[in-house]
């Protein structure tokens, strides 16, 4: 397949769009450009043959513009795990549709960064065969573009520390300090730095406190539970709660 | 007479308590009454709870430990035996229930394992008989209970939004504050940060990991997650998330699924289940069902 000879075919209107939807918070992953006049058949082999294309589990997609086949390709993507997304925004694959001046040999490229990305694998390669072999020209131009959400982690502004479950103290984050705070089991020491939180020495038994990575981003915590004690970094909330 | 209609208005509260021996949190949406009544409906359940499965306890005819010793029994059978309750020797062999954590001897090991099998347990009537050395270990399987008696009565209480976190087994139903399904942070087993973020709507969550209870010795981490086949910590993993309906199972299959070396055999057998597995290289893989989690690159 001539790359240069396919982008060339391709009207500016497709490539618009995923620029646009980077500015919404999303990042964009790349675009799919598919000349086919059957999509629905195309697509869930050529997405199975570029894994990297989903980075994370979410499999949301959503339609940009009308597609003459549209309900083929929702009921591929359902039956391959896709899930319908209720706002284009929030899509991990968003697809439209484009009409072509002149009917074309089927094909396919993927575009990232804006550069054509060298995706040969014989996967990909059957797929085009399959295509060249069995599709007749096509002026059908499918763009599916990839993006992923960024998960929005702050640092946070202080640590919030508990004691028998009662908030004792919010200490700033942005100042060095170390604080002594005695407990149930007798004490524990902690230390900010460098917009840090660390337990520096503890009474309890297991000192499994102390060898906790230090904390600075919101809602991560810290747990002596010997101590009866925590502290949970707050500030511009990146996550509901924590687990693990 | 003009008597102004009197309405308390709804918003989020949220508190923190101890329990199980660790952190325990509430969030629901709710007016501050309503809110105040089920920090004491969880206070309450989660005291039963930790009465009837904290370690040690002789209690083995009670209907609650009765249903969850049959809960427990499914997964023992359905995970070849990889979630087992009847660890409580090893636990002990280790020092883990003595607070004194030690590399076990071989014939210590050997003697704990001669009382470990959840098959050794027979049921007389309504009462568990265990052979004499045999201990139960509810904690792989007890908090989970707890959160979901007790998210289920808040629900009753008709809470229709809010999350139950009991030292990282949880349950969330409805929506959060933004109107989106809760952002919950899995803590990275090695490092700081998160490992990602799930988002969760009606579902539990619980994490099993090689850094909640160990000790170090010559350089080797020695966790409290010990296989049952072999009495040793199971090696293999950081940390386990499971994610599902249920928290009690989450529990349980994060335990199972730690251990085993076929997790997916382990999660075919439990459809609307989904685990994050840390291996031991820190390498992240995604078992069954897991509808929303996103890696912090």
């Amino acid at each position: 397949m001539d790359r240069r000879d396919f982008i060339q075919k391709l009207i500016t209107i497709p490539l618009l769009d995923p620029l646009l939807r980077i500015s919404t918070g999303m990042t964009g992953d790349g675009e799919l450009y598919l000349i086919s006049e059957e999509p629905h058949t195309v697509l869930p082999r050529i997405l199975r043959a570029m894994p990297f294309l989903q980075r994370n589990n979410r499999k949301r997609f959503a339609f940009l513009s009308p597609h003459p086949r549209q309900e083929g390709l929702r009921h591929i993507l359902f039956r391959k795990g896709w899930v319908s997304s209720p706002s284009p925004d929030r899509a991990e694959m968003a697809l439209s549709f484009s009409l072509l001046h002149n009917p074309v040999a089927p094909s396919f490229t993927y575009v990232k960064d804006g550069k054509i990305q060298d995706i040969r694998t014989p996967g990909l390669f059957h797929v085009w065969q399959d295509m060249i072999r069995a599709h007749k020209p096509s002026s059908c131009l499918t763009t599916a573009s990839f993006f992923s959400h960024k998960i929005p982690l702050f640092s946070g502004k202080f640590a919030a520390v508990y004691r028998e479950g009662k908030k004792v103290e919010a200490l700033p984050l942005e100042r060095p300090l170390v604080r002594s705070y005695r407990t149930r089991a007798g004490r524990i020491l902690v230390r900010v730095q460098d917009r840090k939180v660390w337990v520096v020495e503890s009474s309890c038994r297991n000192k499994i406190c102390c060898s906790v990575p230090s904390v600075s981003l919101s809602g991560e915590r810290i747990i002596c539970a010997p101590n009866h004690f925590f502290l949970e970094i707050q500030g511009a909330r990146s996550v509901d709660t924590t687990i693990g | 007479l003009l008597i102004p209609a009197c309405r308390v208005a709804e918003k989020w509260h949220s508190s923190t308590f101890l329990f199980f021996d660790t952190i325990c949190e509430i969030k629901a949406f709710c007016t501050q009454p309503a809110f105040l009544a089920s920090e004491e409906e969880v206070r309450m359940i989660f005291s039963e709870t930790e009465k009837h499965f904290a370690p040690g306890a002789k209690d083995f005819s009670s209907p609650i430990i009765l249903n969850l010793f049959h809960r427990a029994l499914d997964v023992y059978n359905n995970t070849g035996g990889c979630f087992d309750i009847t660890v409580g020797p090893l636990s002990r062999a280790w020092g883990f229930r003595t607070g004194t954590p030690h590399v076990a001897h071989p014939e210590q090991i050997a003697e704990a394992l001669s009382h470990v099998g959840m098959d050794k347990i027979t049921e007389e009537g309504a009462r568990l008989l265990l052979q004499p050395g045999m201990e139960l270990d509810w904690g792989g399987i007890a908090k989970g209970l707890g959160i979901d008696l007790a998210s289920r009565a808040l629900i009753r209480s008709v809470i229709t939004r809010g999350f139950i976190n009991a030292g990282g087994d949880l349950y969330c139903w409805g929506e959060n504050p933004d109107n989106q399904a809760w952002q919950v942070g899995i803590k990275h087993p090695r490092a700081g940060g998160f490992l990602g973020v799930l988002a969760l709507s009606d579902k539990g969550a619980a994490t099993t990991g090689d850094y909640q209870r160990f000790f170090m010795e010559e350089g080797v981490r020695h966790h409290h997650v010990f296989d049952p086949k072999t009495g040793l910590p199971s090696r293999g993993k950081q940390s386990v998330t499971v994610v599902g309906p249920e928290t009690l199972l989450c529990d349980a299959l994060s335990t199972a699924v730690f251990v085993s070396r076929e997790p997916k055999a382990i999660l075919d057998k439990y459809p609307d289940y989904g685990a994050i597995i840390v291996d031991s290289d820190g390498r992240i893989s995604l078992v069954g069902k897991i509808a929303d989690f996103r890696k912090i690159e």
